[in-house]
């Protein structure tokens, strides 16, 4: 007879992968996958759509994920479009995508980040305390048990991406100048 | 401020069109917005940053290629191969099988319980007596390599667990599935699953019939053999059900083999033949926290059982005329366990588990009644700590002791008792790892892991009228294994894996020929000495994915290389989806092996699959064809089976599954 250690104790964030909202609870790193897609649904980005024939996910340092974001995108579609996941590790790397999520490890490159993708029509995501206020469009935070975020206007408007006025209302308008 | 985010939010804001979402996603953003999330760590592991050798073979990949059997998709995972006797598919890892071996040295776990049993006198667990339809396996974790540190006896060169999809969501919802191939194969599988309050619910059964088979064997002069040779049956079920903090699990399986081709030394395909496999078990889990410490509790039960009934003629090297087994193997047992944080770069896990168990084997032996009582313990202790000195790096060190006591076992041949010495058998096992993620697309990892295997009960203790002796002076098996392993991710959606193994292996139990017609397990004085050199590359882009693995094998005895061991091993799988079409395709190779004691050497042989289906939300269709060639042929069997050196190939197989959702 085996002696068995229960498996979470040895891969403990492998166990969850299910990401249905009709549990009582999801975990915060799910949360944040379900709401990086729920967010795309109320972005538009500029010429009347995304030019691929799938939707560019890329992640910049790393990831908080782990290898979730491609199990879900592999059968949640963003705009209808299958959804390519790509792994940055130095901002010279960033090439086109649509959407950017920025790692917190990558605090110190932040600047060298937001400048490559500056005025271009990529969406930047990340959920650093601080990195609305430094040029990230979108920044999901957690406020007590619960989600929420902050939206940049500013490189927003510079990208020329469109928000939904909805969304907006929801979110936490960070940088008004 | 609300001025402001007014009009700033008129500057960016979508003006009205098509593309505008609806009400309906802004409502579902705001409940999403709405729902509490579990405070849990903010980072997760990558799967290749655990601190293993690990691949994990999603849900749909058992689905997308069609598989029959848990073998079968194991059977092209990097560092696995299969070997069919047309009994039980043996489950070779890192190119080696081990003649005769019936997964004793893998353990297989369904949703973290333990198949293996100390008996182990005949049984696959990942063939036809698998009772779980691979259409409700959520995901099969694989680990390479030994893990007795953490998982105890028969976690010698890997380990497999099956998670198999949880309860729904939905209040109810249930599926139907039939199968069919050319080889008369019928499966009908059932599965129902519901949610009442904070409590789901899941249960599966599955029923499996297979016609007798028309294979040939060319060692045989006489090719007389019976319509019903191989034929199967096999029924299981399987229940689940979860509440917040508990589990509990139940599972039942029996499997019957009529005119199996190649039973030990009895008449090659005589209707009398019959192999028997039962297995039943119950797992109750809570696993409740208290503060910064989450603990798990389980209680859980087994009987495990292999029966047969066997005509011998005399002709095959045993003596002749009927023969019944029965070898039932009860066991009842407990396990605590605690995770303990210590801030926020140390974990601490220590568990203890033991199981009373109780063996009763009869045999009768044209008329001789055998018989084989076993009353024996297993407890295991285990530590491990994990430190996370940055977020780049980690280190775990794990310790297991493990005890198998046996407070009486004896023989009774015609009621006559032979009592053996019941030595207590113990034995610490480490494990070491340390992960270094120097950038977010390499993770280097060092892993040296023990692995040990008790004797099972059929080896130590199992004897009859002379054939076969008993060895209650038989050791325990160990292997240690140094691994290096470096993972890179190649962006545009590949990632890649290679790494160096070195294992030492002491102590091996395989049986001994001492006279004619007369065998013992026994130990060997001589380390098999293993190095490998293993690679695994896959990508998946929207659309499609794909899964390749290499690996390059040696296994020696002072100098010789070990029989039945593949030089080479190498799959690769290709799939393609469209909204609802999919295909796939898979080849596999397995290098040529050699079997000294049968004087046998066998080539290389592949496996190609391919796979068409189609899926919509409430049913499924699927069409694969197999084509194992001669693969089969190149299975080597143990020299029980004489004549019969190799197995016979089943060629190709075309299947038909179909299945309902609502």
């Amino acid at each position: 007879m085996a002696s068995k250690m229960h498996w979470a104790a040895l891969f403990p964030p492998l166990m969850v992968t299910s990401f249905c909202p009709a549990q009582s609870q999801v975990s915060e790193y799910q949360a944040k996958i379900v709401l990086i897609e729920k967010l795309t649904r109320f972005v538009e980005w500029p010429n009347g759509g995304l030019p691929g024939k799938a939707f560019r996910l890329a992640v910049i340092g790393r990831t908080p994920f782990g290898d979730a974001l491609e199990d879900y995108f592999a059968s949640h579609p963003i705009k209808n479009l299958p959804v390519s996941v790509e792994y940055y590790t130095d901002p010279g790397d960033i090439r086109s995508c649509d959407l950017l999520f920025v790692a917190h490890s990558e605090t110190g490159t932040l600047d060298a980040i937001l400048s490559r993708v500056k005025a271009r029509p990529i969406l930047t995501i990340a959920d650093t305390p601080g990195f609305t206020r430094r040029g990230v469009m979108v920044n999901i935070i957690r406020e007590g048990a619960r989600m929420t975020f902050e939206v940049n206007l500013d490189p927003v408007r510079e990208s020329n991406l469109r928000m939904h006025p909805g969304f907006l209302q929801l979110a936490r308008i960070i940088g008004h100048n | 401020m609300h001025i402001w985010k007014t009009i700033l939010s008129a500057a960016v804001a979508i003006p009205l069109s098509a593309q505008e979402p609806s009400t309906e996603d802004l409502k579902d953003l705001q409940a999403f917005l709405d729902q509490p999330v579990q405070t849990a760590s903010k980072r997760v592991q990558r799967l290749k940053e655990a601190a293993a050798d690990m691949t994990v073979l999603k849900g749909h990949d058992l689905m997308d290629l069609g598989y029959q059997t848990l073998g079968d998709a194991l059977g092209g995972v990097l560092g696995f191969r299969t070997n069919e006797d047309r009994t039980y598919q043996g489950l070779g890892a890192r190119g080696l099988y081990v003649l005769g071996d019936q997964n004793t040295r893998v353990l297989i776990l369904l949703d973290g319980h333990a198949l293996n049993s100390a008996a182990e006198v005949g049984s696959s667990k990942v063939g036809a007596d698998f009772g779980i339809p691979l259409t409700q396996v959520d995901r099969v974790e694989i680990v390479r390599g030994p893990a007795s540190s953490l998982y105890g006896n028969s976690a010698f060169l890997g380990m497999v667990n099956v998670v198999t999809k949880g309860p729904a969501q939905e209040r109810f919802s249930g599926e139907a599935a039939v199968t069919g191939d050319t080889r008369s194969l019928a499966q009908g599988d059932a599965m129902i699953s519901g949610r009442q309050g904070s409590v789901g619910w899941r249960f599966l059964f599955s029923s499996l019939g297979r016609g007798g088979s028309r294979v040939r064997f060319p060692e045989l002069s006489s090719q007389t053999l019976p319509a019903e040779l191989d034929q199967e049956e096999r029924q299981s079920a399987y229940l689940n059900l979860t509440g917040g903090q508990w589990n509990l699990a139940g599972y039942v399986m029996e499997r019957t083999q009529r005119a199996s081709s190649a039973p030990f030394q009895s008449t090659i395909g005589s209707p009398v033949n019959r192999d028997r496999n039962r297995q039943a078990y119950f797992d109750g889990r809570y696993t409740p926290s208290f503060g910064a410490i989450e603990t798990l509790f389980r209680v859980f039960g087994d009987r495990s059982e292999y029966g047969c009934d066997l005509d011998y003629d005399g002709t095959r090297g045993a003596g002749s005329g009927p023969y019944t087994e029965s070898d039932p193997n009860w066991s009842l047992g407990g396990e605590g366990q605690a995770r303990v944080k210590a801030g926020d770069s140390l974990l601490f896990t220590l568990g203890w588990e033991e199981s009373q168990q109780h063996y009763h084997g009869v045999a009768d032996s044209s008329g001789t009644i055998i018989e084989t009582k076993v009353r024996h313990r297993v407890q295991n202790t285990y530590i491990q700590g994990e430190w996370r000195p940055t977020d780049s790096l980690g280190f775990t060190l794990g310790l297991q002791q493990a005890s198998w006591i046996v407070t009486r076992a004896q023989t009774l041949i015609d009621g006559v008792s032979t009592p053996y010495p019941t030595p207590t058998l113990r034995g610490i096992t480490p494990r070491f790892a340390a992960v270094w993620q120097p950038s977010s697309l390499d993770i280097f990892k060092l892993l040296y892991g023990g692995g040990y295997r008790n004797p099972t009960i059929f080896e130590r203790y199992y004897s009859d009228d002379g054939s076969i002796l008993a060895n209650p002076s038989l050791e325990p098996e160990r292997i240690r294994t140094l691994s290096g392993v470096w993972v890179h991710l190649w962006g545009g959606g590949i990632q890649s894996q290679v790494s160096l193994n070195d294992s030492q292996w002491r102590r091996l139990i395989q049986p001994v020929v001492l006279e004619e017609g007369v065998q013992q397990s026994q130990n060997s004085p001589r380390t098999l000495h293993g190095s490998s050199l293993e690679a695994e590359l896959q990508g998946r882009w929207p659309g499609w994915s794909f899964y390749s693995s290499l690996g390059l094998y040696r296994w020696e005895q002072e100098h010789q290389t070990f029989p039945n061991t593949a030089r080479i091993q190498a799959g690769f799988r290709l799939t393609r989806h469209w909204k609802h079409w999919n295909a796939s395709g898979e080849i596999r190779y397995v290098g040529p092996r050699e079997n000294p004691e049968l004087a046998t050497r066998v080539p290389g042989s592949a496996v190609c699959r391919a796979s068409l289906g189609w899926e919509q939300d409430h049913w499924w269709v699927r069409a694969t064809l197999e084509d194992i060639g001669n693969a089969q042929r190149q299975d080597l069997v143990a020299s029980d089976y004489a004549p019969i050196t190799h197995m016979a190939s089943d060629g190709r197989t075309f299947r038909l599954s179909a299945g309902l959702r609502f």
